[in-house]
């Protein structure tokens, strides 16, 4: 059957008007201009001898050009690799190695050939990816030049014609995509999604969340996570609608980021449970992007969602929040916690649309209402494999049904409860780290003789990542230095948030660490600090208890965010009684410019930590 | 110029149709271009002074290095502007020479230069450029008398910009109100006909003749000034942006220190963060540091020994009433105390202390000398 992305594909261009902008970002792409690439890119790729069902690797930082890429590759058969911009040269080589893409479209500055020697194919090309138009300086000899070479996309478009994509040959069964789900010491399995996957996927997102052309997206999520990549630029190009994507994402621009929510009248916001927990802390200022009409819903994906967050975030904010679950093998999603009330449900991860979903024990015995198995998914959106991986892929797919690793039971209203993880995984801001991944580089690095990684319980991140290391003999080893040298060989989020160095691993009777014990004692060193700096609480109960006193009200009554402006009480002279409780409760001294910064509990913390680090 | 000529309409029409009916980045440039020529034409000497100031703030504050010392330098120059025109205008004041006009809105771009600065050096503004920092200080609704609004939240408002039709009614809405506060309430209730009522008094009714123009003068004051904020939140609430409140019924406080919280809270809100704060970060000293905050707002009106007696006895009120806290804590609960009608009477009569508290130091400023204010409080008491 032809490729039903093909037709929707073609239909958006016919429909949508060539000036309205399908990507607001950095640069702004619209609909026509995307359209004209795509056709110019067909040329590109006759050019360069890509065919269907060949593979091509796009990776960039640049998310006009990583999105054109993407749809020109999806449009002509050819299977898009997408790719980690971060990623370090060690693990970019190992990835392009199980890729084995013809094509390999990198950001300019990211590898050369050279870099990339042998692993590339011996017929395997690479176009860097660059600035839209080679820029001259304005006098010869001063300023700089960029990208002189025409040979550097999206330049290179500009001497090309545009060609009418060929549908022949391209089938539902064609491979779209491949996202790889694991990185650089286990073998990295790349998730085949098919044509018919990921138009599955497009149409129930379409439906379910009532996207139409008017609508108006905002998910900043990477682009090399199908989070971002098919929950975000793909849905809306096939929606015919505008996502919104100007900055990426890191704490810094948070504000602007629920500004944005507002300034442009964003309609659906995706994002992960960490951000949610994050804007939750913002101030009351911010409110108003949230009570807007015309926010539909917050759709929360890739983490589990705390119910606590979930009831505060929509009690305070007064806007649904859709919690949805999948995998990268699902395409992205499959269960859904509303919007509709038949699918809601606090608590839960909803019930499956447009899929099926049971729970099957140990021997894959498919378990009644109430008991506790591993979640089992069935339906269009279930990806084709691993990539030539047959026995990982024998493992996980069972007579069409996709074993997720999770553990779940449903209710007898249908829903269905995550409880935990029978794979080894650790979701840490909505992004996956495998532990074996973070302890190979960690036992790569000098003077390593052995390491362990876990996931702890995070209230912003939802989990972190903590490693234990051994170190050598005589060998002297310091947190820095490891976090140095494991970033010259890991992608950022792989980085453990704490490292313990410990003396020695407890050990089981065959000699095999028990992470369980490792974890036990590390929790251990961590209540005794605790102990020893604060021994009467921690510091925000102890800042707390100071500013109740100063400004007369119940410790319960006040939070990080309260300020002059919210509290009772809180009036000037207060305000100094607080500052010098402050310096008597933590025995500092405060410089003036600490003293002139704190003006809400949240600065007294930030100073108080600041002074006692 | 003021707001009730009839060019400011047209000023502020020209503002309103650039900022909704251009694109943003030229909207912007056509807001800060109304601002430059309506101080260009007014007042250019101020022009000139705005033009200095915003050069020398922003990019002497960008650098790290000695930053501390730049921002000194800088601030201490500012300061040094302001205060000259405030003395001069003071000493002329005196001696009856007609000599010149502050430069229009000088009092307020100063100290929104100063809260940039101070700001800048705590490492708290939000990210922005030099376009950022001239849309703030070349806006055109708070040039002439405030409020004094906080750069972060300028900024904010210019960063989620989009038209809002029910803010933009409220901010029509916040213009009326503020021109009939000025028009009607003070021009015409307070200061023709309760005028009309003091004049009918006999000469036999002398104190309570005082006692009531004291009243006029006060109220005229509080709706001359409260109205004038009104007109330019309003006008800001045109143009999509939310500037912060003067004034939150501070005649209406039960306490001096309530009082300072609710009147000209811009001015007060900035001498609390920047006057008060510093002292205290020196000294722990907070009598002092309320002393030194209420003789900073009054020299920031004129540099003169009228408004240093008027932000002294302010000074002195919110220090005593401090003072009373403390003591409070030590008089029992008696039952009486929580029953409904002590509350409403304690209250009432709190905010008729206050009240009288504040219309007493008014007089102070209002009079255009202190032997003319002494004379005032002799002719209202005439035991004194």
């Amino acid at each position: 059957m032809v490729s039903p992305i093909l037709a929707a594909l073609d239909q958006v261009e016919r429909t949508t008007k060539s000036s309205k902008i399908f990507l607001a970002g950095a640069r702004d792409l619209s609909y026509g201009t995307l359209f004209d690439r795509v056709a110019r890119l067909t040329t590109l790729f006759r050019n360069m001898g890509l065919q269907r069902d060949d593979r091509a690797v796009v990776s960039s930082k640049d998310d006009s050009s990583l999105v054109t890429l993407y749809v020109a590759l999806v449009r002509n058969g050819v299977t898009a690799v997408v790719l980690d911009p971060d990623a370090p040269l060690a693990e970019l080589r190992k990835l392009v190695e199980a890729a084995d893409a013809k094509a390999l479209f990198l950001d300019a500055d990211r590898a050369t050939a050279a870099d990339l020697q042998g692993v590339l194919r011996p017929d395997a090309v690479m176009m860097p990816i660059g600035d839209e138009v080679a820029k001259k300086p304005l006098f010869p000899g001063f300023g700089k030049s960029s990208n002189g070479s025409a040979a550097v996309f999206p330049a290179i478009l500009a001497g090309l014609t545009p060609s009418t994509p060929s549908a022949e040959g391209i089938s539902d069964s064609t491979i779209a995509y491949i996202l790889f789900t694991s990185g650089t010491t286990s073998k990295p399995k790349g998730v085949e999604i098919t044509h018919r996957n990921l138009h599955a996927q497009m149409q129930t997102f379409i439906r379910h969340y009532g996207l139409t052309a008017q609508s108006r997206l905002m998910n900043l999520l990477p682009l090399h996570h199908t989070d971002g990549l098919t929950h975000g630029a793909f849905v809306s190009l096939l929606a015919g609608m505008t996502l919104y994507r100007p900055w990426r994402f890191s704490v810094d621009v948070l504000p602007m980021v629920v500004d944005g929510i507002y300034k442009h009248r964003v309609t659906h916001f995706i994002t992960v449970p960490s951000v949610l927990a994050l804007i939750a802390n913002l101030g009351d200022d911010y409110l108003d992007s949230f009570t807007t009409p015309d926010l539909k819903f917050v759709i929360s994906t890739a983490a589990h969602l705390d119910e606590n967050l979930w009831r505060s975030f929509e009690q305070r904010y007064r806007v649904r929040i859709v919690n949805v679950y999948g995998l990268t093998e699902s395409v992205c999603e499959s269960l859904y916690c509303g919007p509709d009330e038949a699918t809601r449900k606090l608590g839960t991860i909803g019930k499956p649309i447009d899929s099926e979903a049971r729970i099957v024990d140990e021997s894959g015995v498919v378990l009644p209402v109430a008991k506790t198995g591993e979640l089992c998914l069935r339906g269009d959106n279930i990806m084709k494999g691993y990539f030539r991986m047959p026995e990982e892929t024998a493992m996980v797919l069972k007579d069409g049904w996709f074993h997720t690793g999770d553990l779940a039971w449903q209710d007898e209203d249908g829903f269905f409860h995550i409880v935990g993880r029978k794979k080894d995984v650790i979701i840490t801001g909505g992004v996956n780290v495998y532990p074996e991944d973070v302890t190979g580089v960690l036992r790569s690095l000098p003077g390593v003789l052995d390491a362990v990684t876990f996931g702890l319980a995070d209230e912003t991140w939802g989990e972190k990542v903590v490693s234990c290391v051994l170190p050598a003999p005589d060998t002297i080893l310091s947190v820095e230095s490891l976090a140095q040298a494991f970033l010259e060989r890991a992608a950022r989020q792989k980085l453990p948030k704490e490292i313990y160095i410990l003396d020695e691993f407890p050990r089981g009777p065959a000699g095999k660490v028990v992470t369980a014990l490792v974890k036990k004692k590390v929790e251990e060193l961590k209540a005794k600090a605790r102990a020893v700096e604060e021994p009467s609480g921690n510091a925000e109960e102890r800042i707390m208890r100071v500013a109740a006193r100063s400004f007369k009200t119940a410790a319960t009554a006040l939070s990080m965010r309260s300020d002059a402006e919210n509290t009772k009480g809180w009036n000037s002279l207060a305000h100094v009684e607080f500052l010098l409780g402050l310096e008597q409760e933590f025995g500092l001294r405060m410089s003036p410019q600490d003293i002139m910064n704190i003006r809400s509990l949240g600065d007294a913390l930030n100073v108080v930590i600041q002074r006692s680090t | 110029m003021s707001v009730l000529s009839l060019a400011w309409p047209l000023w502020m029409l020209s503002a309103v149709t650039g900022q909704w009916l251009l694109p943003q980045q030229l909207a912007r440039l056509w807001l800060i271009a109304l601002a430059a020529a309506f101080l260009a034409i007014y007042s250019p000497a101020s022009a000139a002074i705005l033009v200095t100031f915003t050069f020398a703030t922003y990019y002497l504050a960008q650098s790290r290095r000695h930053l501390g010392s730049r921002i000194v330098l800088v601030g201490f120059l500012i300061v040094a502007v302001l205060a000259w025109f405030k003395a001069k205008i003071a000493a002329d004041m005196a001696s009856g020479v007609l000599g010149i006009a502050i430069p229009l809105g000088l009092s307020y771009y100063a100290l929104r230069c100063i809260h940039y600065l101070v700001e800048r050096y705590k490492g708290r503004l939000a990210p922005h450029d030099f376009g950022d920092f001239v849309s703030y200080l070349f806006f055109l609704p708070t040039l002439i008398a405030g409020p004094i609004h906080r750069f972060n939240e300028f900024q904010r408002d210019q960063r989620r910009m989009r038209w809002d039709s029910e803010k933009f009614s409220e901010g029509l809405e916040r213009v009326l109100y503020g021109y009939v506060k000025i028009t009607f309430l003070a021009n015409y209730v307070v200061s023709i006909r309760l005028a009309e009522s003091i004049a009918a008094l006999g000469p036999e009714q002398a104190a309570l003749a005082a006692y009531l123009s004291m009243l006029k003068q006060g109220l005229n004051g509080y709706l001359q000034f409260s109205g004038y904020s009104d007109v330019a939140i309003g006008c800001g609430l045109l143009l999509g942006y939310r500037v912060i409140e003067n004034f939150r019924w501070p005649l209406l406080q039960k306490n001096i220190s309530e009082f300072w919280k609710a009147w000209h809270i811009s001015l007060s809100s900035w001498c609390r963060e920047y006057v008060y704060m510093l002292v205290v970060s020196f000294t722990r000293r907070p009598a002092l540091a309320v002393l030194a905050t209420m003789l900073a707002i009054g020299l920031w009106h004129e540099v003169s020994l009228r408004y240093i007696l008027w932000g002294s006895y302010n000074g002195l009120g919110i220090v005593l009433w401090q003072q009373f806290q403390r003591v409070k804590r030590w008089v029992p609960e008696w039952p009486f105390r929580q029953t409904g009608w002590y509350r409403i009477a304690a209250h009432g009569l709190a905010v008729l202390v206050t009240f009288h508290f504040v219309m007493f130091g008014f007089v102070l400023v209002l009079q255009p000398t202190v032997a003319e204010a002494i004379a005032f409080y002799r002719a209202m008491l005439p035991g004194l």
